[in-house]
């Protein structure tokens, strides 16, 4: 069949033609009756012209068919009626030969017959006609109907395949499973008409048999929608992650249908177990890198603390030297006759208090010393600044030098790790102390302050009256490894810089007036009620 | 900070910066009845005006400012020769030749 609609082997010519043909056959039929007349001399009137009729009825239908007849029964009385060969008048029909009349009822009679037969003949075969372009054009639609389900089909298809998403129904009473062409391929069958339950329980990864076995029953029993995902072992060996997602229907009958689909996500899958290994790896470098700068950091505090040893060492020794003289001093009021026990009870009192002293310090010493992870508190600065003087009291004093503290009453509780922050301190003064010690300059002095430096940051400031910086030298102070003392490593001022910063504050140096330097620092004040306070 | 016992039998100036320090050195030497007078440093001692002086002092060795060998060596230009006894919680202090009399052994 061609693909185009075939040209119509007849289209209804138009009127004004069907009767100009009407006309003419009318005109043929009287020539070729003159004609048959003069060469045959018989006179074929009737049957010429009923085959003109019929021809003209079928060719134009009936309203032609009626001229035509009209047309003849004209030529029937020009040539028939008498006086023959005029179209004077004849209207009085009784003048007509007797004879003559039935010929043309007759005539008439036969005319009518078979333009009625003709134009009958031609509407049937019209009909016909029409009803085969009908069908024609049916046949087209189906075919282009066709045409663009099969395309469909393939987009959809290729839609399955690009996105490694299959589709299924499944019949729970029927056990009749109907899958796509991709679902085929996910679970790694040749294509076939339908598939069963076992040849999934087939491909199912046995670790996660008892699982899909578990969906499987559970959507029979209740017909509700299941989502869920699974791998698969191909035969091949290869494992497969699957997203399965099917929704349930009931039909009118009451029988439940699932109708879903299979993804294949086993690159999401490896891309997640990737994404997840690679930042597990991340984190345990930063935590191996937080360790490492703790250490760090830990080291250069003990080392500080190593150097201010003789000092700390006499700090503890002070409230000790005190606890023995007041406890002999007790001893000797109850050794009396009678014992004077107020006395007794005022030295032992004091001996109290010097152990608290004693403890307060070595208590110092600890939270400096131990080995522990940074961890964020909320604590006040002043008590982590009088913490540190402490310490470093007898230092200030076997260097003969004078200390001013200056600390805000208004102080709002930083947040950060004290001992870090502590570290930043007592370093800050051992280099104001060696800063002094190097240079004969009086006074001596070490001034330590704390303030409110704006909204949302405390600083903290070490002044002293040493040598000062020396400018050349001073964009380098806070380098690693960037020395001025001879048995100095250089990790000092860096280390000092780098737990500043990560606490989100600055720490800077700058000269002080009208000789020495002045090291700063700020630290961000705690937002409320994120971390539990410490104590001071 | 003057504190007069009921008998007193000798006046002593204790000069030392640390007030635990202080107050221990006092209550000792009130138990054996001797008055004490107490002060945090040198210059307060020198700025404290006395009708006398004390018969002895207990001198911490090392003092901010002016240390007690500083005083004894003044003391002793002034031709003031007073017993002094030092003391000191610093292990490195105490070669002999530097104290040059009214030695005693450190309580440390």
């Amino acid at each position: 069949m061609p693909q185009s609609n075939p040209p119509l082997w007849w289209s209804k010519p138009s009127a004004i033609l069907r009767y100009a043909i009407a006309g003419l056959s009318v005109a043929i039929a009287v020539v070729v009756v003159r004609l048959v007349v003069i060469f045959l001399h018989t006179e074929p009137f009737v049957s010429v012209f009923l085959c003109m009729i019929m021809f003209v009825a079928w060719f134009g239908g009936f309203g032609p068919g009626l001229f035509a007849t009209a047309l003849s029964l004209w030529a029937f009385d020009y040539y028939l009626v008498a006086p023959i060969n005029s179209f004077t008048l004849k209207f009085n029909s009784f003048a007509m030969e007797i004879n003559e009349f039935p010929r043309i009822v007759l005539f008439t009679i036969a005319a009518l017959f078979a333009n009625l037969l003709s134009a009958a003949q031609r509407g049937a075969a019209e009909s016909l006609r029409r009803s085969r372009d009908d069908m024609l054009a049916a046949i087209e639609d189906q075919r282009r109907i066709e045409g663009a389900l099969r395309q469909s089909e393939t987009y959809l298809a290729e839609a399955q395949r690009l996105s490694h998403t299959g589709s299924f129904g499944w019949g729970v009473s029927s056990g009749e499973i109907s899958w796509s062409e991709e679902t085929f391929r996910i679970f790694g069958y040749d294509k076939a008409v339908s598939a069963t339950v076992d040849m999934v329980l087939q491909r199912v990864h046995p670790e996660d048999l008892a699982l899909v076995q578990r969906i499987i029953d559970r959507a029979t029993s209740d017909g509700k929608d299941f989502d869920f995902e699974h791998r698969l072992l191909l035969p091949g060996g290869s494992v497969k992650h699957v997203h399965v997602v099917a929704h349930g229907v009931s039909d009118l009958s009451g029988r439940t249908k699932f109708v879903g689909a299979v993804m294949d996500v086993t690159e999401r899958k490896r891309a997640e177990e990737a994404l997840h290994a690679e930042n597990a790896e991340r984190i345990r470098a930063e935590e191996a890198l937080r360790n490492a700068q703790a250490d760090l950091a830990r080291a250069a505090r003990l080392t500080t603390m190593g150097e201010l040893a003789a000092s700390i060492a006499h700090e503890v020794n002070q409230p000790l030297m005190a606890i023995v003289t007041n406890a002999d001093t007790s001893l000797r009021w109850l050794a009396q006759d009678p014992p004077d026990l107020d006395e007794a009870r005022q030295a032992a009192e004091r001996i109290v208090r010097a152990g608290h002293r004693a403890g307060d310090i070595i208590r110092t010493i600890h939270a400096l010393a131990r080995k522990s992870t940074p961890e964020m508190t909320r604590f006040d600065v002043n008590a982590a600044i009088a913490d540190v003087l402490t310490l470093t009291r007898g230092e200030l004093r076997r260097h003969d030098l004078l200390l001013e503290t200056e600390l805000a009453a208004d102080l709002e509780p930083v947040l950060g790790d004290r001992g870090q922050m502590q570290q930043v301190i007592l370093n800050l003064i051992v280099n104001g102390i060696e800063a002094m010690n190097a240079g004969m300059h009086r006074p001596r002095m070490l001034r330590v302050s704390s303030e409110m430096a704006g909204p949302g940051n405390v600083l903290i400031a070490v002044a002293d009256t040493g040598m000062g910086l020396d400018p050349a030298k001073a964009d380098h102070i806070f380098d690693a490894f960037f020395t001025t003392k001879p048995e100095g490593m250089g990790m000092g001022l860096a280390i000092c810089r780098s737990i500043v910063e990560t606490h989100g504050g600055r720490l800077w140096a700058s000269p002080n007036s009208p000789r020495g330097s002045i090291f700063q620092f700020t630290v961000p004040v705690a937002t409320n009620g994120l971390l539990n306070d410490s104590s001071g | 900070m003057t504190v007069v016992d009921k008998e007193p039998e000798a006046r002593v100036a204790d000069i030392d910066d640390d007030p635990d320090i202080r107050e221990a050195v006092r209550g000792l030497l009130r138990s054996v009845r001797l008055h004490v007078e107490l002060f945090a440093s040198v210059q307060e001692f020198l700025a404290t005006a006395r009708p006398d002086l004390p018969e002895c002092l207990v001198l911490d060795v090392r003092l901010p400012g002016r240390s007690g060998l500083d005083l004894q060596d003044e003391l002793a230009k002034a031709n003031l020769h007073l017993p002094v006894i030092f003391i000191s919680g610093h292990a490195d202090v105490g070669s002999g030749h530097e104290i040059r009399c009214g030695r005693v052994p450190d309580q440390t």
